[in-house]
């Protein structure tokens, strides 16, 4: 049974509730749209409380292990799902503040927040889960909102338009995610995740094939979410064509969902198959990075410019999984960046917004002269695109040297680690060319006119918190390293790939 | 005939099938029938398996499949009918605003 | 001893000492729409907490306790964050914070009506929060962030006025020395602080990753622990390289020869921003810096240190007397200020430098730090009083001056009283005393070549006191200048400043004499505070180094305890004696010299440029007023010179590069972006098509 006071039920609860509470609060209201700064501040405070608990729960004192492998019940309360749930709530309350102001003049607030916060906890638990059944339950939880919420300016058939590519892509991918399971069901006889992997490292030779099949669906299905190449197709119309707080939601938070499921299983699972399947990831992850960064040297719509970055960083990221048997803190490195990333991105997306929001346009033209017309929007957006780059002492720069420091020393076991590494750094430099073109309009060139415009408040508060954590993590590194190590097993990679 | 194998063969070609319509055809409601088609497939195997076994998750399993599939679909269904309210059409080649 | 780990109890002020202020700044551009009042005060408040903080801890460095506390930061590297309030950190924090309060409360009014006060507060906070960064590091790694800090908040606030108004400029326009021009605008001034500190910065950085490689640590208290660095370094000659080296950096931030001329030209920086940074405690930064690695160095006797300690000597001897000559001769009332701030800090440099040639380490140590301690005061109070001036006269040269007593009194009486312990008036000012005491230790160093640097510091202290008097006379005596003239038949009375503005400076000013009165005994609590602490710190006792017992010990065992009393039970060792030689040139420099500087510029029995009228004092004139033409030589090699070589060697790669390699690069570029972008085809099926092709090679690929 489910403990009802573990963290992850706990913060179904609270959310939960809220969800469910806010359209009937709606449905109460006498007039239309009268309580929507309500709706905003409860989604909020749910997800502030959320947050609590979990950081709580990490402080308590009480030994949380780090991946509750040996768990026989559907989540298992671990600091792996704890990690990842400070994530997503972090992004999902930078999306709800800055909805505040981005929702002003548009219709249906409660079915919006609700949506968001049942996304958020589909993402949560797919953190925490430890059987299949449950990380399909709380996939779909965490998708279907999200195709609607795509689709959520009604009146703009972009937004339409991206969220049927993007249902389409995300269903035909659910329907693998659910072949490649049952494969593995079928094999193993257990939907327990760490049962079916202990399972498949004994498998009979004969069936290892299927085990693969199953593997390469998983990635393929997986691999949507992330954005890698070549199932990454969707994402650049996606991200653009959505309401851009959702696209937030969509790149900061999914995204990272769709890694934090590819490490519980996949990665945690090929180890156990003991087959060279890290050579796949390493390719999949040079093409993803270069395609993402070529993408963006010649876009002119910034939304669009953010998405390739994504697909890019996934990239990035991906390394690290590439590397992670071989290499003590790939993992690690891993995580710490996906932990970055997802505030870089979305403090990103979110002056994306605002720029939206006050000056009603998104293609880099309209940011020319940025600096003078939205200071602070223009400067927390350059100094978010320079820690996406890669740039000391913000936070993103920490990620990309482990994870590049990773797999150059996994290059003792392996000949193809150092050349990720270089072609990271190439990609790195790459992407600094797009990024710096940005601020370069924004700062450098002269826009429409020089009067300063009055930056939506939420927007910048959200802004400003991003600035905060970039800058303070970015000197001081050490405590998000610290929880992506005791997220992940060190010994037990080492001890499956004894094998 | 009733060997679970000959079920994993059928679900291959119902896939198979599925995939086609997906690449194929151009109307959105045929391509949401694909998806339904690959994923009843996906529940077949998994009864098949379940039946293999012998083990009851698998079935389990698919009772879970089959109501997300169902939530799923309508919303998937809701924005093609906003997709028709603006293109007066559902023919997918239509949507190509966003591109490049 | 208190030894903390983390932010437990006391530790936690030590840190908030330097966090308090950026905090402040982080929180001042909030105010960007209320009233000036509601800035300066918050901002004055900011200060007044961190003040408050520094001195809470008083008591505990006072009584040779320590903080020392540690997180970890670099974990990979094993370089720990931390801050070490030890006796000479707490009272090098407390001063920067107090006579930081007293300035900040000075701008309220010095800075009443100026536009953008909140880039003013923001990086006066931003300032000092790296300077007491700098002064409570424990590792050499965050003292040099501390550094860059100040570094980088100094060339903000030097061009500060940065539109280059006319008046914001320094220097004499149309002066020129070799076809160097010798006026500056603020943001010129800016870039050239910036760029030699700079120079200063890469040495420092030079030296400090020198001793990380050898040592694998920047903490202060690490090097002294185990010192296999300091053995291995010195076999390879690398140990003095490194120290001066890091050296290097304390001579950009104090401004001593050779990367002296930058604090000149800062002066085009607002008055307060001069008092607090120019004067008071940047330029201290490096004469803290040398206290810090001086004893480290010391301890480390089994080697032959004194290359080192005689560069610093040396240096500052240099700095302290080319400056002085210069301030002879200048006209500028800001200037003759900033030349006396680095002759001074050439005199505490000279002091530090001493003390490592000599057996008994704590007198030139106690010197030095005792005089770093009256100029602060002394000379944050004669800016102070220098600002309210100019505020009044519009005017920064002092021929635009003159008559000045009358009508500003209080103005007058402190810088009066100032200037008397600039100039060592005897027995009665700070100054006297700590002059008095580097004249002392130089005196009794056995240092082979300490009679020359004793000359050359009586001469410095009589041209000082000559240029002091100047100073006063030509300010505040004689007939009213036609400037102040013109100003009167204006309407615009001169008048004394307000309260706000003379406060600080009068408390500056008071607190030089009424500490100067007790000097003696003032000197001797610094040296018997000082005493312990370097000998339970660091083993120096006045017999020489002995060996810690090991890092542990130090916290409390019977050994230590015994040897505790040894040292304090030696306290009469340590008590101060008069050098009757010290004191009698003291007092004779300053009469030669102040009788000199009061007959030509307070009774005016002669006119100055009479009495010069002659060849070789015109030649000599010009060549102090020149600068020795260092300035002239610097921009020559530094600026001219390179610049020329760099067009011509740009222009020859341009063609090169920009025309030949760089457009294919970028067409290479564009055309694999556009190939990259051409697959995006807007078409969902062709989407879908891709997805499943990739499913089936991603299982291809596993499969092999």
């Amino acid at each position: 049974m489910i403990d009802i006071f573990s963290t992850p039920a706990l913060v179904t609860i609270i959310l939960g509730s809220v969800a469910l509470l806010i359209p009937i609060l709606d449905a109460l209201n006498k007039e239309r749209g009268a309580k929507n700064k309500v709706y905003s501040a409860i989604s909020f405070g749910a997800l502030a409380l959320a947050l609590i608990v979990v950081i709580y729960r990490i402080f308590s004192g009480e030994n949380l292990p780090a991946m509750s492998l040996t768990n026989t019940g559907v989540i298992g309360d671990d600091i792996f799902g704890a990690f990842f749930s400070i994530a997503f709530l972090i992004v999902s309350i930078m999306v709800t503040v800055s909805s505040w102001s981005y929702m002003k003049k548009r219709s249906n607030h409660a079915a919006y927040y609700s949506l968001i916060l049942l996304s958020s906890i589909g993402m949560i638990l797919i953190g925490y889960s430890t059987d299949f059944v449950m990380l399909l339950v709380a996939w779909e939880l965490m998708s279907i909102p999200t195709y609607a919420l795509a689709a959520f300016n009604k009146k703009d058939p972009i937004s339409n338009e991206a969220s049927i590519k993007y249902f389409l892509f995300g269903a035909l991918s659910s329907a693998i995610i659910v072949l490649a399971m049952g494969i593995v069901y079928g094999l193993t006889g257990t939907t327990n995740i760490y049962d079916s992997i202990v399972a498949m490292s004994q498998l009979n030779p004969d069936l290892i094939p299927f085990g693969l099949l199953a593997v390469g669906l998983f990635i393929a299905g997986f691999g949507f979410k992330m954005g890698l190449v070549p199932f990454h197709m969707w994402l650049p119309d996606t991200y653009s064509g959505a309401p851009t707080t959702v696209a937030t939601l969509l790149a900061a938070g999914t995204k990272k969902a769709g890694f934090a499921a590819a490490i519980r299983v996949i990665v945690i699972g090929m180890i156990a198959l003991n087959v060279h399947w890290t050579f796949t990831l390493a390719i999949i992850a040079i093409f993803t990075m270069t395609l993402g960064n070529l993408g963006a040297l010649t876009q002119k719509s910034i939304p669009r410019i953010l998405a390739y970055s994504s697909i890019a960083q996934a990239g990035y990221i991906l390394i690290g999984l590439a590397v992670a048997p071989y290499s003590d803190y790939g993992l690690d490195a891993s995580l710490l960046q996906i932990m970055n990333h997802a505030v870089m991105k979305s403090a990103a997306f979110i002056a994306a917004a605002g720029v939206i929001i006050t000056l009603a346009g998104y293609t880099l033209e309209k940011y020319k002269g940025l600096g003078f017309r939205m200071p602070i929007t223009a400067f927390v957006f350059a100094i978010a695109l320079l820690a996406l780059a890669g740039v000391p002492p913000l936070s993103g720069f920490w990620g990309k040297y482990l994870i590049f420091g990773a797999a150059i020393d996994s290059g003792q076991t392996i000949w193809w680690g150092p050349y990720l590494a270089i072609a990271g750094i190439l990609n790195s430099a790459l992407s600094l060319g797009y990024y710096a073109w940005i601020i370069r309009k924004m700062y450098m060139e002269e826009g429409e006119n020089r009067v300063r415009q009055k930056e939506p408040k939420s927007i910048v508060a959200v802004l400003l918190f991003a600035l905060g954590f970039m800058i303070i993590f970015g000197i001081w590194y050490g405590p998000l390293l610290d929880l992506a190590s005791m997220a992940v097993p060190n010994d037990l990679i080492h001890l499956i790939s004894a094998k | 005939m009733n060997q679970p194998t000959d079920f994993l063969y059928i679900a291959i070609i119902l896939i198979s099938i599925g995939i086609y319509g997906l690449v194929v055809k151009r109307n959105a409601l045929r391509l949401i029938f694909s998806i339904e088609l690959i994923a009843n497939a996906v529940n077949l195997v998994l009864i098949a398996f379940s039946r293999m076994l012998p083990s009851p998750q698998g079935q389990v399993f698919v009772l879970f499949s089959i109501a997300i599939s169902a939530a799923e679909v309508a919303v998937g269904l809701g924005i093609i009918i906003i997709a028709y309210r603006f293109y007066k059409d559902i023919d997918i080649t239509e949507y190509k605003n966003l591109k490049n | 001893m208190v030894e903390v780990l983390g932010f437990e109890g006391i530790g936690i002020s030590a840190w908030l000492i330097w966090m308090t202020p950026f905090i402040g700044a982080a929180f001042i551009p909030i105010l960007r729409k209320r009233s000036e009042k509601i800035k300066s005060y918050v901002a004055v408040a900011f200060s007044i907490i961190s003040a408050l903080l520094a001195l809470s801890i008083l008591p505990l460095g006072l009584s040779n306790g320590e903080i020392h506390s540690q997180i970890p930061w670099f974990s990979a590297l094993n370089i720990d964050a931390g801050v070490l309030a030890d006796p000479l950190a707490i009272i090098m924090s407390n001063l920067v914070a107090w006579i930081s309060v007293a300035i900040f409360v000075y701008s309220i009014s010095y800075m009443h009506g100026q536009r953008s006060l909140i880039r003013y507060w923001f990086f006066m906070l931003f300032f000092i929060g790296s300077m007491q960064l700098i002064v409570l590091s424990d590792n050499l790694l965050m003292v040099f962030f501390g550094w860059e800090g100040v570094g980088f908040a100094s060339y903000a606030l030097i061009g500060f006025w940065y539109t280059d108004r006319k008046k914001d400029y320094v220097g004499k326009e149309g002066h020129t020395a070799w076809g160097i021009p010798q006026w500056t605008s603020p943001t010129h001034a800016g870039i050239k602080a910036f760029l030699l500190n700079r120079a200063g910065d890469v040495m420092m950085l030079s030296g400090m990753f020198m001793i990380f490689m050898y040592s694998g640590t920047f903490g202060f208290r690490e090097l002294l622990a185990d010192q296999t660095w300091a053995h291995v370094m010195m076999q390879q000659n690398l140990l003095v390289p490194a120290a001066v080296l890091i050296f290097g950096g304390a001579i950009g931030k104090s401004a001593q020869f050779p990367l002296n001329e930058w604090l000149l030209e800062a002066m085009t920086g607002p008055t307060s921003v001069s008092a607090l940074i120019h004067a008071a405690t940047m330029v201290k930064a490096g004469v803290f810096l040398v206290a810090r690695i001086g004893p480290l160095f010391f301890a480390l006797s089994v080697f032959n240190m004194n290359q080192f300690f005689e560069i610093v000597t040396w240096v500052g001897a240099i700095t302290a007397l080319l400056l002085a000559t210069q301030a002879i001769v200048n006209p500028e009332i800001k200037k003759v200020l900033a030349y006396s701030t680095g002759s001074q800090i050439g005199y505490m440099m000279m002091a530090l430098g001493i003390a490592g040639l000599s057996t008994n380490f704590v007198d030139g140590y106690t010197a030095g730090f005792f005089h770093l301690i009256s100029h602060a005061l002394f000379k944050a109070s004669l800016f102070m009083a220098a600002g309210a001036i100019l505020h009044t006269v519009h005017s920064r040269f002092m021929n635009d001056m003159g008559g000045l007593k009358k009508n500003m009194r209080k103005t007058y009486i402190f810088f009066l009283l100032a200037s008397l312990s600039l100039a060592s008036a005897p027995l009665i000012t700070l100054g006297f005393w700590s002059k008095d005491a580097i004249f002392a230790s130089i005196l009794e160093s056995n240092y082979e070549f300490s009679s020359y640097v004793f000359l050359i510091a009586v001469t410095v202290a009589i041209m000082t006191a000559f240029y002091t008097f100047r100073m006063v006379g030509l300010v505040f005596f004689g007939k009213p200048s036609q400037n102040v003239v013109n100003i009167e038949n204006k309407g615009h009375r001169i008048r004394e400043v307000d309260k706000i503005m003379w406060l600080p400076f009068a408390i500056l000013a008071i607190a030089s004499i009424a500490f100067g009165v007790v000097g003696f005994a003032f000197e001797g609590q610094l040296h018997h505070i000082f005493a312990t602490y370097l000998a339970s710190s660091f083993g120096i006792t006045e017999d020489g180094v002995v060996p810690l017992e090991g890092s542990e010990a130090l916290q409390s065992s019977p050994e230590l305890t015994e040897s505790d009393a040894a040292i304090t039970g030696g306290s009469e060792q340590d008590s101060l004696e008069l050098n009757p030689f010290a004191v009698v040139s003291s007092v004779a420099a300053f009469g030669v010299g102040g009788f000199l500087g009061y007959l030509f510029y307070i009774k005016r029995i002669a006119d100055p440029e009479k009495v010069s009228d002659n060849v070789v004092s015109k030649a000599l004139w010009k060549f102090l007023y020149n600068r020795w033409y260092l300035n002239s030589i610097l921009y020559w090699m530094g600026v001219v010179i390179p610049l020329a070589a760099y067009r011509r060697i740009y222009k020859y790669f341009e063609n090169i590069l920009m025309y030949g390699i760089n457009p294919s690069v970028q067409h290479s570029m564009v055309v694999m972006s556009r190939v990259a972008k051409a697959v995006q085809t807007g078409n969902v099926q062709t989407y879908l098509y891709v997805f499943s092709a990739g499913i089936i090679l991603i299982t291809m690929l596993l499969l092999s």
